[in-house]
């Protein structure tokens, strides 16, 4: 099985861009073969994942799949692709939402219709994802990174709300205004390293350290640029307010691999890039990192209580949970960076689903606004109970999956790093905890105003459809996750831990000492 | 095999029947749910009778339990998490007073709720809230306990909206889970820093670092205080009580089982799990005054003082709950385990006793309202005895389960040197008298002032409350004082023995005369509350507008109808900022922040067309030498309304490559 080792990650992440072109081959006419090619392609793609996990050796926290192979030589960038047990979790999450999304659509095209671009969209948008999450050079890091912004820009602009066009401008301008700070961080980091090199293994502190040599001041900005490409992709207060438009706009699909992944490229990108590259100028940020996090979570929270708008709250929801998971990072501990992966699989099956639900209900009562919806749990009972489920995961109720990422990103910063100011994250900590009441708030203000209640008069009449047949098979795989997430941690605790400690040991040991 | 090792059974059981009747509940039973969760219960409840069985035949057992765990997930060889159930006499107790209390919750509930809403989906959320609270007592750590315990909080959260078609039982349930999440803010602080500080979730072996002085002081006292916060949200302690009167919004079984007899007793369970960690860390052996015994008097009187002035039946009994609960909790923080866990245990079975009578009660007059009663004692006869014996045991009457347990307390309080702690119990104990005896009055006795024909309620509804007034009325010999306390012989755990033993105060006061004096007179104040209540409410000797004409009971009862104010000053001050400032920040999101950004990308917006504008006009002008059309200028602007975005990519692309060169440049 050599020949699948090496080929395994390419195969994965090109089927899905195959499927795309031949999807374009296709004409427009013959819908049934164009979605057969999407779900085909996807699965496919899903199925080489599969076998990922089945070869993959849970003891080796190093990098496994690992492929190397020259690319760009004129500037020295390699086609380096791997994974571990950081990017594993998130590689696996993309495989499975992009099946979800398209069998969540089969049925349910979003105006205008076209099958034929949507798929081809996304099947695009799901190549540069997991590319991403697999590239070990930052020239070929960013070049996925940037795959994934049109299609998801075309997504919000052609299938999106009214305001689409000014919401997709928007996304495209934030987006495209961090990643030009972040490949100047990149460029900087080939400049000044010794001997200049993209790897991302090379220039780790764990690895060949080739960035050792850039002074402390260099380190601080270059931080200061990735962390801006970054922090508007998670997004961070206060450069967040791309995405409850982005997400209030976007068709049901945009919104969930918005919200499952798109978001997660921003945390990731500091966990796999900014972190182990430059450990020292993370210090020296990290309580800023901190600060923000958590008047994410309280402003985040507080600004989802004064909507009425079903999809626009659960954006700002986003705000809040990502906080947690920044938070984590921020205390630049191995249980923090655990906590941290683990909230963002978690918010991206939680979020995830309960934008499906949302969309699903958009499309029953043709409204999200929450004065005019009511009464879900009496007049469409299944889907009211998914979304009680799914909102309870979402405020960090034990035994769901919301719980063990926030609960451990709390234990984190009571104790972060040496050399970072204990009371000022244990004071974090106490915000975020308060943040916990307010999620809670708005949560069941939400439930209240949607699955409680009584049937409002103006669907008294109408014959509402529960969950139907493409929602159960699209739902159902997000809805047991929730649950084993919830039960079971270790599900991605001891997948996450074995690369976090050796790279921990390394980075900081060795960077900070101690 | 030791029966005790099969515990994890207890939840898991329930776990599946809820599972079971909410997929197959309408299907393979159709709507008779219960088929799938009495047998789980009824099986729990058989193994907490052999349980029992068990730690009685070994005292040894009894005290240190058995241990079983298995590695939940870790972070390394020294931090990981543990799934695991420790069973001893006292987390046998707990089984035992859950399932007995759920078991008749659930066949009562065959007849009360026989044609309500939602019945299969209520008997699924029963059965997992049963789990949830056997998690939380089974638990040998801290972490596995706060599943239990907030699992408890989802399924009252549901319950209390059952009938949520009604705004106001959806805000009941909001509150609920609101309020007691207010408290758990506490409970996870306190668990995080526990943890650091023991680097331990498990009880045993965070009491053990407490006792021997390994768990740094001022960190065992941020802990201690942060988790009784969490004790005060979950068992409704004062400030954080007003949630559990409007709990009554759900349906009356679950107020008998969820808000009285198990869930609420959570925090007092866990400060009695983590008794000895309290004891050091509030200094209880040495203080006689302390944050515990505080918060447990202040509840117990103000909680009693409200249900005198409630016409409410069940708002009666869940201040009367409240004020029990209070109790508790001082019994605990005097120094008092084996009374505060006894009384727990009594009270569990005639609270939820009086519960249920009350259920069957509203069923028969299809009122809350104890104005709208009265007679009822020769219409319901099996529902009026089994109540008076409640009502006896819960008044602290001799012989019944209330007064052995009440009366130790008390008794352990004056011993410990808690004397106001004695003085206000003494007190709660003649009002608990009056309003229960008030309540009596006004539902049974005189003439009947409803509407209707009420009648006597079904064999399943008069079953269960058969079945508890047995325990109300006998079960207070076990905890009787001196060595006949059986009770606490097979309950305590050997941490909470090792503080006795360790902390001279709290020894075991002798069984002389003042034990005797101090009965006599907590038993004489009860029956004087029995016979005012009785001159007031039965007798009616006195002037019936006292209320009206009398300033001072006028105010006095304007204060307590107002239930202090509290939910005025909670309403006005939390919920009424919350718009205001929740409004604020978002005004701030789409005014203040998005608008700079806004700006700044109309500025550079700005730039571009100046930009574009000088290429367009002047450079290629020149060139050209061309004049530009107005038209060529309103399709540019058109462009720029439908997003032209590649200019400003480039733009943009062109400023930040210059930007790295000089950062290059500069810093190298």
């Amino acid at each position: 099985m050599d020949w699948f080792d090496s080929w395994a990650l390419s195969l994965a992440v090109f089927i899905p861009v195959v499927g795309a072109l031949v999807i374009l081959a296709i004409p427009k006419a013959r819908e049934y073969q164009i979605k057969v090619v999407g779900l085909v392609a996807s699965i496919a793609a899903l199925i080489v994942g599969i076998g990922i996990l089945s070869r993959w050796n849970w003891d080796d926290g190093g990098y496994q799949f690992e492929v190397n192979k020259g690319w760009l030589s004129a500037i020295r960038s390699n086609y380096h692709i791997a994974l571990d047990g950081i990017s594993l979790p998130l590689f696996i999450l993309t495989l499975v939402i992009v099946v979800l999304c398209i069998i969540y659509s089969w049925n349910h095209w979003p105006e205008p219709r076209s099958p034929k671009m949507l798929l081809f969209l996304i099947l695009l948008l799901e190549t540069g994802m997991l590319g991403t999450f697999v590239s070990l050079d930052l020239i070929l890091f960013f070049v996925f990174f940037e795959v994934t912004l049109l299609p998801m820009y075309f997504i919000i602009g052609i299938w999106g709300g009214e305001q689409r066009i000014y919401a997709s401008i928007k996304f495209f301008l934030f987006t495209l205004f961090g990643s030009a700070f972040m490949l100047v961080g990149f460029l900087a980091l080939f400049f000044l390293s010794e001997p200049h090199t993209f790897d991302i293994v090379e220039l780790s502190a764990n690895g060949g350290a080739a960035a050792a040599v850039i002074s402390s001041t260099a380190g601080l900005w270059i931080f200061a640029g990735l962390f801006l490409g970054f922090a508007i992709k998670v997004p961070m207060f206060p450069l967040h307010t791309w995405l409850p438009d982005a997400h209030t706009q976007a068709p049901t699909v945009g919104s969930v691999i918005l919200a499952a992944i798109l978001l997660k490229l921003g945390t990731y990108g500091f966990v796999r890039i900014a972190l182990p590259i430059l450990p020292q100028a993370a210090h020296s940020w990290a309580p800023w990192i901190g600060l923000l996090a958590v008047i994410g979570i309280i402003y985040g929270s507080l600004c989802c209580l004064a909507q009425t708008d079903l999809k626009r709250l659960i954006a700002f929801s986003s705000v809040g949970h990502m906080g947690f998971v920044m938070l984590g990072i921020a205390t630049l501990t191995p249980v923090g960076i655990n906590a941290a992966i683990f909230g963002m699989i978690a918010h991206g099956v939680v979020t995830g689903m309960l934008f499906f639900v949302a969309g699903s209900i958009h499309e029953r009562y043709h409204t999200r606004d929450m004065s005019r919806l009511g009464g879900m749990l009496s007049s469409i009972p299944r889907m009211g109970g998914v979304f009680v489920l799914v909102a309870f995961a979402s405020l960090g109720l034990p035994a769901l999956a919301g719980f063990p990422g926030e609960f451990t990103s709390m234990l984190a910063s009571f104790e972060p790093a040496g050399g970072l100011s204990q009371s000022l994250f244990r004071g974090f900590m106490i915000a975020a905890a308060v943040g916990t009441v307010l999620t809670a708030g708005y949560m069941l203000y939400m439930l209240q105003r949607v699955a409680q209640g009584e049937v409002p008069g103006e669907y008294a009449g109408h014959h509402l459809h529960d969950i139907e047949a493409p929602e159960y098979v699209s739902w159902t795989p997000l809805i047991v996750l929730t649950v084993a997430l919830g039960i079971f941690p270790s599900l991605v605790f001891n997948v996450t831990n074995s690369s976090v400690v050796p790279m921990f040991e390394q980075i900081f040991h060795h960077a900070i000492g101690g | 095999m030791q029966i005790l090792e099969l515990f994890w059974l207890l939840p898991v059981v329930n776990i599946i029947a809820c599972l079971l009747a909410f997929f197959f509940g309408k299907t393979v039973s159709r709507g008779k749910a219960q088929v799938w969760t009495l047998p789980a219960i009824a099986f729990s409840w058989v193994m907490s009778i052999l349980g029992a069985v068990a730690v009685i035949g070994d005292s040894h057992l009894a005290h240190e339990g058995i241990t079983k765990t298995y590695k939940w997930f870790e972070f390394g060889p020294d931090m990981f998490f543990q799934m695991g159930i420790h069973i001893d006499g006292f987390a046998v107790v707990m089984c035992l007073v859950v399932t007995t209390i759920s078991m008749m919750v659930q066949i009562y509930s065959i007849g009360y709720m026989r044609g309500e809403p939602r019945y299969v989906e209520f008997y699924a959320v029963l059965a997992v809230f049963t789990a949830g609270m056997l998690i939380l007592v089974t638990a040998d750590n801290l972490f596995l306990g706060i599943f239990g315990w907030e699992i408890m909080g989802l399924t009252s959260y549901l319950l209390i909206g059952h009938y949520y078609e009604k705004r106001e039982n959806s805000n009941a349930a909001i509150k609920a889970f609101i309020t007691t999440k207010t408290g758990d803010v506490g409970l996870i602080i306190g668990a995080v820093v526990v943890y650091w500080a023991t680097e331990t979730f498990n009880f045993g072996a965070v009491n053990a670092k407490a006792l021997e002085g390994e768990f740094h002081a001022p960190l065992l006292l941020v802990a201690c205080i942060a988790l009784f916060i969490g004790v005060i949200g979950k068992s409704a302690q004062f400030p954080l009580h007003t949630w559990l009167p409007d709990a009554m919004a759900g349906p009356t079984p679950v107020s008998a089982l969820i808000h009285a007899a198990t869930m609420v007793v959570a925090g007092v369970y866990l400060v009695a799990r983590m008794w000895p960690t309290f004891v050091t860390a509030m200094n209880v052996h040495i203080a006689n005054v302390n944050l515990i015994a505080l918060i447990g008097a202040i509840t117990a009187i103000i909680a009693a003082l409200l249900a005198l002035v409630q016409f409410d039946l069940k708002k009666v009994l869940a201040y009367s709950t409240v004020s029990q609960l209070g109790y508790m909790i001082f019994a605990l923080g005097i120094g008092a385990w084996g009374a505060g866990v006894f009384h727990l245990f009594t009270h569990a079975f005639f609270k939820a006793l009086l519960f249920l009578g009350a259920g069957s009660v509203i069923h028969s007059v299809h009122s809350n309202d104890m104005r709208d009663m009265g007679g009822l004692r020769r219409i319901m006869p099996r529902t009026y005895w089994t109540w008076i014996v409640g009502t006896l045991a819960l008044c602290g009457v001799f012989p019944m389960a209330g007064f052995f347990s009440k009366d130790e307390i008390l008794a352990s309080a004056y011993h410990n040197g808690y004397k106001w702690v004695w003085a206000i119990g003494l007190a709660v104990a003649f009002l608990t008298a009056f309003y229960m005896f008030r309540a009596t009055h006004l539902t049974f006795h005189k003439n009947y002032r409803g509407h209707g024909h009420p009648h006597e309620s079904e064999g399943l509804i008069t079953g269960p409350l058969i079945f508890l007034a047995i325990p109300s009325a006998i079960i207070g010999f076990i905890g009787a004082p001196g060595s006949f306390n059986l009770f606490e012989k097979w309950a305590t755990p050997a941490a909470v023995e090792e503080t006795i033993a360790k902390y001279p105060v709290l020894h075991p006061h002798p069984v002389d005369t003042t034990t005797f004096v101090l009965a006599g007179i907590s038993v004489a104040l009860a029956l004087l509350g029995v016979l005012v209540a009785t001159v007031v409410f039965y007798w009616e000797k006195t002037p019936g507008d006292i209320v009206e004409r009398v300033a001072p009971i006028r105010y006095l009862h304007r204060f307590l109808a107002n239930k202090y104010f509290l939910d005025h000053l909670y309403g006005g001050i939390v919920y009424g900022i919350r718009k205001p400032i929740a409004d604020a920040c978002y005004w701030f999101n789409q005014n203040v922040i998005d608008q700079v950004l806004n700006l700044t990308a109309a500025g550079t917006l700005e730039l571009g067309k100046g930009t574009y504008l000088f290429d367009q006009n002047v450079l290629d002008g020149f060139y050209n030498g061309s004049a530009v059309g107005t038209d060529r200028i309103g399709g540019f602007f058109r462009k720029i309304q439908t997003g032209n975005i590649q200019q400003y990519a480039a733009v943009f692309f062109a400023a930040m490559a210059l930007l790295a060169l000089a950062l290059v440049f500069a810093v190298r």
